[in-house]
């Protein structure tokens, strides 16, 4: 041995008990930020809560639909959020997901029969299944190898819906029995939108926490820096595989609520374009918020009727690209920035306000 | 006890250049231990390979007499050695608390549900954590930092940030890796003083890698010179650096500096 450092003060002392200082300044900063984190979280939940309690009684029943299937998507798109706005793992699987489970709901309710709880739970395993297979090769390899692996995922899957006719319907796709709950009414169209309202809400609840998680700090820190997060300890790769499942599972639920909405599967509604329309909602909310979903679950909802309403079908495909492209450009924090931007403006003004003040005194 | 970490044998070859050369060292102690040495030197492969973060091509590392030479990066940092890089590594779009807390991550029991649907020993200890982080940034100074996103900070800060971090993790072993560098003399002068006291308050080893002899005296109680991947001395800070041929291989014939 060259260099023997001498062992010397017995750190007996420390170990277990935190014993740096705390001072009232520090603490009273720390339950600042804890109020304000709350407060954020208590307000979106009362508004949204509000919302969805309204609405029932003011749309009629074509609009009440469009509301419910906008309640279904938000859940995908946040489970996109996920994966791509906080982990940083681009994939393009995403409808393909939502097709995974919207064809096993199909599949559990009109050829198996199951009742409405086996049959959500086998859209769960289902989604839970598919999202490890292709999750597990995604952990190798990264960026834009990435995107063209879940491009085939994509593909494969349309392929497959299409080709095996006599289990998914190929083409025509299946029709979608109604949930089955003893002594319920289920083709009721409040009924599916209160199921939807509640799922969607529970997701905002649960995935509003995440930043408040270790998970979440964990999926923050594999897409900013996975030297930092190797640096301390983050088992990276099972950080992934569990963004990948969350979104999975999102979708999963999402395409088992859109499947008993529109009371119909068929492939086109899973395709590729699916997968960009949710990465637009995803985009256009905003990777950094939950609330930003319904936003973008909103668009990625409302304007297809909307142009279709307007007889001009295409233009959906065509603006959907150009307010990505603008989006990226101007407003890379999406529509959740505009009332952070708008607030900091009010800010600047009221400095500049004072100062000139200032000087005039 | 404190962690007592044990570099044997220690070569590391990338193709024909040799950057470390037999190293066999024993650092331990609640101390800070400054690692000098000329540019090329092997300071920085010496840390990455103390850390985990490059596997040597030959020697050993252990810690506390286990050998840890096949450790993955991970499993250095659940075992509580945590280093810090030359350039500060930040989450530059999460808060300077959120920053902190991703260091308590060896700390973590709960699996990702537990975590999300809110399991009471969790959320407790969640709380106990961002306690942790307010302290954490009381001690280096930072308080009024703390909201503020990772791109926003100045070098020096993210330096103390990303310290903080490693603080987080109550690491038996920390290694930094030059974090005097880039800043000015005031900065220089305050993370002296904030290095000088951290085994003192943590009961850690700090290992340093400096290339200010200023903040090497300032900070660490005893040095290790390298020079061409080889250990050419060890010992108290003041007699390594007053060294001759310490002051020849470092600064040069001229003995300009210093």
């Amino acid at each position: 041995m060259t260099a023997v450092a001498p062992v010397r003060r017995a750190a007996a002392r420390r170990a277990e008990t935190w014993t740096l200082p705390f001072s009232e300044r520090a603490q009273a900063a720390s339950r600042a930020a804890d109020a304000r984190s709350r407060a954020s979280l208590t307000r979106n939940i009362v508004i949204m809560l509000a919302a969805v309690c309204v609405l029932p009684f003011i749309l009629d029943s074509y609009w009440l639909y469009l509301a419910s299937s906008l309640l279904a998507y938000s859940i995908a798109v946040m489970g996109a959020r996920i994966l791509f706005g906080v982990t940083g793992i681009l994939s393009v699987a995403q409808a393909s997901f939502v097709g995974i489970g919207a064809y096993a709901a199909a599949i559990g309710s009109s050829t198996l029969g199951l009742s409405a709880v086996p049959e959500f739970l086998l859209v769960l395993v289902v989604s839970l299944l598919a999202s490890l297979v292709v999750g597990l090769p995604a952990l190798r390899i990264g960026g834009i190898r990435l995107v063209l692996l879940t491009l085939a995922v994509c593909e494969l899957f349309q392929w497959w819906l299409i080709d095996a006719r006599s289990v998914t319907g190929g083409t025509q796709g299946m029709s979608v029995a109604s949930l089955y709950i003893p002594g319920l009414n289920t083709t009721d169209p409040l009924f599916l939108y209160g199921l939807s309202a509640a799922c969607a809400l529970i997701a905002t609840l649960v995935l509003g926490l995440l930043p408040r998680t270790q998970i979440g700090r964990n999926m923050a820190a594999v897409r900013e820096s996975e030297f930092a997060a190797r640096s301390v300890g983050v088992k990276v790769n099972a950080v992934k595989i569990t963004a990948f499942v969350v979104a999975g599972i999102c979708a999963g639920i999402s395409g088992f609520l859109v499947a008993h909405i529109e009371g119909a599967v068929t492939p086109t509604n899973y395709d590729m374009f699916a997968s960009v329309y949710i990465l637009v909602g995803v985009i256009l909310g905003g990777s950094s918020s939950t609330v930003g979903a319904w936003l973008g679950a909103a668009y990625v909802s409302l304007a297809p009727p909307l142009f279709n309403a307007l007889g001009a079908d295409r233009l959906y495909v065509l603006i959907s690209g150009a307010l990505l492209v603008g989006l990226i450009y101007l407003l890379p924090g999406g529509l959740v920035q505009l009332g952070s931007l708008f607030r900091r403006r009010r800010a600047t003004v009221r400095a500049t306000a004072d100062r000139t003040e200032g000087s005039d005194a | 006890m404190t962690a007592t970490l044990t570099a044997s044998g220690l070569g590391m070859r990338f193709g024909g250049l040799v950057a470390l050369d037999d190293v066999n060292l024993e650092l331990g102690g609640e101390q800070v231990i400054g690692l000098i040495g000329p540019n090329g030197a092997g300071k920085s492969t010496l840390l990455n390979a103390l850390s985990g973060f490059i596997r040597p091509t030959s020697g050993t590392v252990s810690l506390n007499g286990e050998d840890t030479t096949s450790y993955s990066p991970q499993r250095y940092a659940r075992a509580g050695l945590i280093r810090s890089f030359q350039t500060a590594q930040l989450l530059d779009d999460e808060s300077v608390v959120t920053n902190l807390l991703l260091g308590r991550e060896r700390f973590l029991r709960a699996g990702p549900v537990r975590q999300l649907f809110g399991w009471p020993p969790y959320v407790r200890s969640e709380r106990e954590w961002r306690r942790q982080a307010y302290q954490t940034l009381e001690l280096l100074g930072l308080l009024d930092y703390a909201d503020q996103p990772g791109s926003a900070l100045s070098t020096a800060v993210r330096r103390l940030v990303e310290i903080g971090r490693v603080l987080m993790a109550e690491p038996q072993v920390i290694f930094l890796d030059e974090p005097a560098a880039g800043l000015d003399a005031n900065s220089r002068e305050h993370l002296a003083q904030v290095l000088r006291s951290l085994p003192e308050q943590t009961g850690c080893l700090a290992v340093l890698v400096e290339h200010d002899v200023n903040v090497v005296r300032k900070a660490c109680e005893t040095t290790v010179a390298l020079v061409s991947g080889r250990v050419l001395a060890t010992g108290p800070t003041d007699e390594v650096l007053d060294r001759e041929d310490v002051r020849t291989a470092y600064f040069g014939e001229s003995h300009a500096v210093a």
